[in-house]
């Protein structure tokens, strides 16, 4: 069952200025260089950590992401993509 | 009173100081392919014996084997790694063949074909950069001249020969071969020309395009890396798979998927 938003709605997630996100052909990647760890990333996931700046709300996020891809059904929110970020330690502590 | 033991891989050399129960640094090795002798060279590692188990403990975790074969396996990469790294080079996780001049790397978990792809092509001639770890710079590939295993049935499928037996009478591996024993040699370094994700099945051999993206977390996980990757390595090795086709090859027969991969790759 996916997360729900989380119900911290002041959190503004912030991404470890150390991880690398990049472009591999079609596809986005995270590389955390203290764990050694790859990520693959899918379009709603890359979007949201685009969006991890300190600046957006998780609620903001989510209709962001969800605006970005209003077109297209049954698109994931944020909070998958979040709690995802938040469980391997890509995200800086709250 | 230490116990010293030797053990040759191709043209490598290793001595190893392994006395029971103690944290044992020297180690003393020959790489060609990586120039100088490395004497006494210690990537921060001890050596030892307990509970019955072999244990090499390193800064980046601990490795347990239950045979000295099996150990002296992992410190031969672990003392690799070390040796190219001051060179610019880094460990992946792949087999690789010189396919017309480019090298083709196979990468996935262990058991999907690696290297009995790698051994299919070897019998055709086709000399090889690995069949489990090659190391790369920037697009290029490099050899690492660990022997190269192929167990059954491929070895009976491809009509190998038992193996010549090994490491200096230490102990023999009746699954390791030198590569002029399938009738190839060690690859001389090559730009990096497509990468094959392999997976066995039945049924007919199929290559399809995969995303790069796929291929980089296989090359860049799954071995030991004494060696921390930098994130400029990881650009390398990135940069390096956009530039190329990567593929997922299902498969049955290795004979089929040599010459299938040999026709669109070759």
């Amino acid at each position: 069952m996916a997360p729900e938003i989380d119900p911290d709605r002041a959190w503004k997630p912030v991404a470890r200025t150390d991880v690398v996100f990049r472009q591999v052909g079609e596809e986005w990647v995270l590389f955390d260089p203290e764990s050694q760890r790859i990520h693959v990333l899918n379009l709603t996931a890359a979007l949201v950590w685009s969006f991890c700046t300190g600046e957006h709300g998780v609620q903001d996020i989510d209709d962001r992401v969800r605006q970005a891809f209003r077109d297209v059904p049954d698109t994931a929110g944020a909070a998958e993509a979040l709690h995802g970020f938040s469980e391997s330690g890509l995200l800086l502590p709250r | 009173m230490s116990d010293l033991i030797g053990f040759r891989s191709g043209e490598r050399v290793l001595v190893v100081d392994v006395t029971a129960s103690e944290a044992l640094p020297s180690v003393e090795a020959f790489f060609p392919e990586y120039g100088a002798p490395a004497h006494g060279r210690s990537p921060n590692l001890t050596l030892s014996r307990e509970g019955g188990e072999y244990r090499i403990a390193t800064e980046r975790g601990i490795w347990r084997a239950p045979t000295l074969p099996d150990i002296l396996t992992r410190l031969e990469l672990i003392l690799a790694e070390t040796l190219v790294s001051d060179r610019g080079l880094i460990g992946v996780h792949a087999a690789g063949v010189d396919l017309g001049g480019g090298a083709v790397l196979f990468t996935g978990a262990g058991g999907s074909g690696k290297s009995s792809l790698t051994a299919g092509f070897a019998v055709h001639g086709c000399s090889i950069f690995g069949d489990d770890v090659v190391f790369m710079n920037q697009g290029t590939i490099h050899a690492f001249s660990r022997l190269i295993k192929v167990e059954e049935p491929a070895r009976t499928l491809l009509g190998l020969p038992e193996p010549r037996g090994i490491l200096a009478g230490l102990w023999t591996d009746a699954s390791l071969y030198e590569p002029s024993e399938l009738g190839s040699a060690w690859a001389d370094p090559a730009d990096l020309r497509a990468v094959v994700l392999p997976v066995r099945s039945g049924g007919e051999p199929v290559l399809r395009p995969v995303a790069p993206a796929r291929a980089l977390t296989e090359l860049l996980s799954g071995i030991v890396m004494q060696t921390t990757l930098s994130v400029e390595a990881f650009h390398a090795v990135a940069d390096a798979l956009e530039r190329i086709p990567c593929y997922a090859l299902t498969f049955g027969e290795t004979r089929e998927a040599v010459e299938l991969l040999s026709s669109e790759l070759g």
